[in-house]
């Protein structure tokens, strides 16, 4: 039976607006409105026709009901220059992927969720104590999207047309997902996976009103900061008036970006204003800012890898795709980069 | 007052320093904490705080890496002296600037107090003159001639010390030291360099994540 929900999400996955769809499939603007408001269902030729168009099979609209994410609910870095299109989009992409690690949890026991919620302190003692509780020590993290997996965190590509999206994440059922973005360098998809550990650690509890974003993203960011470079160690570095070289050494280290480190060292006043300034400037010119020249590889996820190559049973990318009524190459964009693909 | 050699070889100035029982290998091993420490200052801390680092954690830790060797650590009039066991030299830290300087620019020291000034000035008194063990040992510090490390801290263009060995001459009536009997110079301390804070540790820190099939 059609599924009038089923619709909705799937148009709004691709950032259509109902005008689009209907001018795309060749089906009146004034049918689509009736089909997702269940006025009356379409027929066999305008659902072959938005089947085609939304790049699913017929069997996607007869699935359960299906919502996007709650904008309430996920963090979004850029809130304010993120369209609603495009947010809506994602949210919607990232119903599906749930839909994606449910199929995965018919098959495998994964770790328990265990972040901590620490929404009473600040974001430097949070991280401080994150770190101890997960007996990381002073040292650098060795694999963030790892050390995640372990803690029970869902890790997902972002579609790569959202660019400008950096990453987000969101409880579904006392479960964190986190969707990171792997069109940015490593080292920046490493700062983005900490500061979205930072909202589930600090704002788990909060409701993501576009008025308080930019405190929150703030805060996020001073855990990311804290998280991956702890001041008690950083301290003990011979960083002050560090040079270029040592803090493009120092990076390497904690496996951050150069401009993070830099911003880093500045929080801690390790570098004076002065010093802060020219040094971004110099990073800037040696194009730091939009890359990382002689950055690490990207991390990938151990989980996926674990259940797609491992020994004994696997989910397939194929398989997957036809129970949920999607292509294939779909499945794929939510792990790509993530784990090899062959689709 | 003639300076001594300002320039001589590497090698010479070790042998120099080897005379005194001392190396630049004791000297950078006995400042880099105290310079680690002073360049790890924010830049909330004091600017007197990098001074004090480097003098008292090289003062502490020259005295942990000489002590085995004999040597003592004694004061006089209030100022803390590090003593070869045979008296061939004392020595204490001090801050100056132009160390290592070469051509009409001698170092400097900012003011010294009387302990300096009465061994440029140490009379010749015969020994067993004082009963006091402590001004025994005081004045056989003063007939030892007197050194001073001298450490020029350097925060632009690659942190760490410039240092010198050096014997001082005359003191300025202000109290500052800018003549010297003896220069060795000693090789540049630099942290820049010291690249050992960012080895990797050798133990696996790999995560699992435990995955079971149903």
């Amino acid at each position: 039976m059609f599924n009038p929900t089923r619709l909705t999400l799937a148009r709004l996955r691709l950032g259509l607006t109902r005008p689009k769809l209907a001018a795309i499939a060749d089906v009146s603007l004034r049918s689509i409105t009736d089909f997702e408001n269940n006025v009356r269902p379409p027929s066999e030729d305008s659902l072959a026709k938005l089947a085609r168009s939304l790049q699913v099979t017929l069997g996607f609209f007869e699935r359960d009901d299906i919502r996007p994410v709650p904008v309430a609910a996920a963090s979004f870095r850029k809130l304010s220059k993120t369209t609603v299109a495009r947010r809506d989009a994602v949210l919607a992409s990232a119903a599906l992927t749930l839909e994606f690690f449910a199929e995965i949890e018919e098959h495998f026991m994964l770790p328990d969720p265990s972040i901590p919620t620490l929404d009473k302190l600040s974001p430097e003692q949070a991280a401080d104590l994150v770190r101890h509780q997960w007996n990381l020590g002073e040292r650098p993290v060795s694999n963030m999207l790892h050390l995640l997996e372990s803690k029970g965190v869902r890790v997902a590509s972002l579609n790569q047309d959202h660019s400008d999206i950096d990453a987000f994440c969101f409880y579904q059922d006392a479960v964190p997902y986190m969707f990171l973005n792997p069109s940015k360098s490593a080292e920046r998809q490493r700062f983005d996976a900490a500061h979205e550990l930072g909202h589930l650690v600090l704002h788990s509890d909060v409701e993501m009103e576009q008025a308080t974003s930019k405190d929150r993203e703030a805060q996020a960011n001073a855990f990311a900061s804290a998280f991956l470079m702890p001041s008690g160690a950083v301290l003990g570095q011979s960083m002050s008036g560090a040079g270029i070289d040592r803090i493009l050494i120092a990076r390497s280290f904690w496996k951050i970006s150069a401009m993070a480190m830099t911003h880093r060292l500045h929080e801690l006043d390790l570098l004076s204003d002065w010093q802060y300034r020219s040094t971004c400037i110099t990073l800037s010119e040696r194009g730091y800012r939009k890359a990382e020249p002689g950055g690490i590889v990207p991390e990938s996820s151990q989980l996926l890898r674990k259940v797609m190559y491992g020994d004994g049973s696997r989910v397939k990318i194929r398989d997957v795709g036809k129970k949920l009524e999607l292509y294939p190459t779909e499945i794929g964009d939510y792990v790509r980069h993530l784990v090899p693909l062959s689709v | 007052m003639a300076t001594a050699s300002l320039t001589p070889s590497e090698s010479s100035d070790e042998a120099r320093l080897a005379v005194f029982g001392l190396s630049s290998q004791i000297f950078h091993d006995g400042l880099r904490t105290g310079t680690s420490r002073a360049a790890n200052r924010s830049t909330l801390a004091l600017t007197t705080s990098a001074g004090t680092d480097v003098y008292h954690d090289g003062m502490e830790d020259l005295h942990r890496i000489l002590k085995p060797l004999g040597w003592t650590l004694i004061h006089v009039e209030g100022q803390p002296r590090l003593r070869h066991p045979d008296g061939v030299v004392s020595f204490t830290i001090s801050s100056g600037i132009n160390v290592g300087k070469a051509n009409a620019r001698v170092p400097r020291t900012r003011k010294k107090g009387k302990a300096t000034r009465s061994s440029l000035a140490a009379p010749e008194l015969p020994a067993g003159l004082f009963d006091d063990p402590q001004a025994k040992i005081a004045q056989a510090a003063k007939r030892a001639p007197f050194y001073f490390l001298l450490c020029e801290r350097v925060t632009d263009g690659g942190s760490g010390l410039i240092l010198e060995f050096a014997q001082p001459a005359i003191m300025t009536s202000g109290g500052s030291v800018n003549d010297w009997k003896d220069r060795i110079t000693v090789p540049f301390l630099a942290l820049e360099g010291d690249l050992s804070v960012f080895d990797q540790p050798d133990d696996d820190n790999g995560i699992d994540v435990p995955i079971e099939p149903r």
